[in-house]
């Protein structure tokens, strides 16, 4: 587990951010353990307060329950993964449309090597 | 309180063990050099009676005339036995210094980890104070085994008719020196030892001034104890001063100065604690 | 809380602290950080009582300093403050006959994370093992806050990353620590609270991620802009 940290964000979003891809990305199944705060804080060399910060904001957002005196575990509840899967995307999908903004090109062509990338990287992971 | 007594004994038990090798080195250094002594000494007068005898073919009792009859107390009169406590007492002198210098000097700092002892820090103070005393007894202790183990080695090396029989004890009390150092006058030892605590008291005031204010501090300590002696030294000087002999009688200047003494002393210990406490700086 | 409230404090003519006034809290770990002068170690040193303050009060949970303190606050030092002939075993002893807060079982936890040799003797020992020496004397006692003075100065880039660990282990746990440094960067992620001093005075006391969020700067850019501007 090695995170590069941005110095000028806040790290309790930078961690929360770390989870939510592990999440999306299914390298962390529903209902798994989560590293305790210490550990964590331990292994990312970061202030345990901070960890504890990600963790109750992560809380909050139901993306980790914690049952009194057991160590977190990620959510099973469909509704809040979707919901994660979702602002996911939508997130990236602003990201990149913002990114090709200054470029004048119809969508269809865009579409088309939206396709031809996912292709590639797709044969690359095998 | 059964506490503190205990971090004391600790405390002391470690500073002991910091100035064995010092202490070691001093009690051997008497003992070797007053057990020259107590060779060398006998045998060169023999030598020279010796000498005497041969050149003048002369008899003991006209050689005893000459040069005089050789007793321990002879012996104890040299360098052989004065060097080495002349050398014990400025040891330990400079050991009273050392033993607060050597915590902020050289690499380590260990004023602080002493400061930082959970302790009244006059126990650490105590801890110094006594292990010097402990030194001043060890090095007289050291000084009386010796005088008991010359006393057979002189009266062997002296043929009868030079060694003027004079008992151990006699030669002790006829020396001056043994006087002050040795428990033979229970009144001289209690003066003796009570001027060298109080002496010691200052000492540690004078070195504390220093830790706590630097330079300002010795000019600070320096007056400090010429105001100390000055007190101290003045009723002593008083009848001289004012022409007048009878002014006090010799158990009245006995009191005053006990009183002066012990003022002396626990105001230095009183500075002490609030510079130790409250002024020192590591 | 450590607290100092308006300390001043002179070194013959040159004031080092001319007012300074702070928190250091439980469970936090604050940094004080300038980029030169003594005034840090001062300071530190002050809290212990290891040196008098002219003006000014400093309080441990609203006590001053006494003998029994030094059971609830450490201080480590970046001297070597054991005696050199001692083997760190003998140090350990040491402690452990003198301070009720020693803790054996974390002492040789410490000595194995550390990876320290108990029969070495410390004037033996590399400057980075006896910096590591220092932080094990104060570490394993079971105290509230620990005062730590330029933990990384002069210390080679392993044992830098092996102390920068302490920070977010166990070691630490729930205890106030109050740290000096002039070099942050490596630490920036490490700390709740900065203190910026210079010349005897605070700039500027704030909470590092607080200033990410609010004001999306590091600390280094926040240093940038006090010694600079």
């Amino acid at each position: 587990m090695n995170v590069s940290f941005n110095k000028r964000d806040p790290i309790y979003l930078q961690v929360m951010q770390y989870f939510k891809r592990l999440i999306v990305s299914g390298e962390l199944n529903p209902g798994s353990e989560m590293p305790s705060r210490r550990q964590l804080a331990n292994q990312l060399k970061i202030n345990p307060n901070t960890v504890q910060r990600a963790y109750s904001e992560m809380e909050d957002q139901r993306l980790i329950y914690t049952e009194t005196n057991r160590p977190s575990r990620v959510t099973e509840d469909p509704s809040v993964l979707n919901q994660l899967k979702k602002e996911w995307l939508h997130h990236a999908v602003s990201t990149f449309v913002a990114a090709i903004e200054p470029i004048d090109i119809p969508l269809n062509d865009v579409v088309h090597l939206i396709e031809e990338k996912m292709h590639t990287r797709k044969k690359d992971k095998q | 309180m059964k506490n503190s007594l205990h971090t004391l004994l600790k405390l002391t038990n470690f500073e002991l063990e910091r100035l064995s090798k010092f202490l070691f080195t001093l009690m051997g250094l008497t003992l070797l050099i007053n057990l020259a002594g107590y060779i060398y000494t006998p045998t060169q007068y023999m030598g020279r009676i010796n000498e005497y005898l041969t050149q003048n073919s002369a008899t003991a009792d006209e050689a005893v005339k000459a040069f005089g009859h050789f007793s321990f107390y002879t012996v104890t009169n040299t360098l052989w036995i004065g060097g080495p406590i002349a050398l014990g007492i400025s040891g330990l002198l400079f050991y009273s210094v050392f033993i607060w210098y050597r915590e902020w000097f050289g690499k380590n700092t260990f004023a602080y980890r002493l400061l930082m002892l959970p302790v009244s820090r006059m126990t650490l103070y105590f801890s110094k104070f006594i292990v010097i005393f402990i030194g001043i007894f060890s090095l007289i202790a050291t000084q009386m085994v010796s005088l008991f183990i010359g006393y057979p080695i002189v009266s062997a090396i002296i043929e009868s008719p030079y060694f003027r029989e004079l008992s151990l004890i006699e030669s002790i009390q006829m020396n001056p020196l043994f006087l002050f150092f040795f428990p033979l006058d229970f009144g001289y030892f209690v003066i003796v030892n009570g001027v060298g605590f109080v002496v010691l008291l200052v000492l540690f005031t004078v070195i504390l001034m220093e830790r706590s204010f630097g330079v300002k501090g010795i000019v600070l300590g320096i007056v400090y104890s010429l105001i100390a002696l000055a007190a101290v030294l003045l009723p002593l000087f008083l009848p001289d001063l004012l022409n007048n002999r009878y002014l006090l009688y010799g158990s009245e200047l006995m009191i005053i100065e006990t009183i002066l003494l012990t003022t002396v002393g626990v105001l230095s210990l009183f500075m002490s604690r609030h510079l130790i406490n409250k002024k020192i700086t590591v | 809380m450590i607290e100092l409230k308006n300390v001043h404090k002179s070194f013959g003519r040159k004031q080092v602290l001319n007012g300074i006034s702070f928190t250091a809290n439980k469970g936090e770990i604050t940094c004080l950080v300038g980029v030169n002068g003594v005034g840090k170690t001062t300071i530190l040193n002050a809290i212990m009582n290891l040196t008098p303050v002219k003006k000014g009060e400093i309080t441990i949970d609203g006590e001053t300093m006494s003998p029994a303190m030094y059971n609830k606050v450490a201080f480590i030092p970046d001297v070597a403050i054991m005696l050199p002939q001692m083997t760190v075993h003998e140090a350990m002893d040491f402690m452990k006959d003198y301070y009720s807060s020693w803790n054996c079982k974390r002492a040789k936890e410490i000595v194995r994370f550390f990876r320290l040799n108990m029969t070495d003797r410390i004037s033996d020992l590399s400057k980075g093992n006896q910096a590591k020496v220092n932080l094990l004397m104060g570490l394993a006692l079971d105290v509230d806050y620990v005062l730590m003075d330029e933990p990384f100065s002069g210390i080679d880039i392993f044992t830098r990353e092996q102390i920068t660990d302490v920070f977010s282990s166990r070691l630490v746990e729930d205890r106030g620590v109050l740290i000096t440094t002039h070099e942050i960067q490596d630490i920036e992620h490490l700390l709740d609270k900065v203190v910026l001093l210079d010349d005897g005075v605070i700039y500027k006391e704030f909470n590092a991620e607080e200033m990410r969020e609010t004001e999306g700067k590091s600390v280094v850019d926040v240093m940038r802009e006090v010694y600079n501007g």
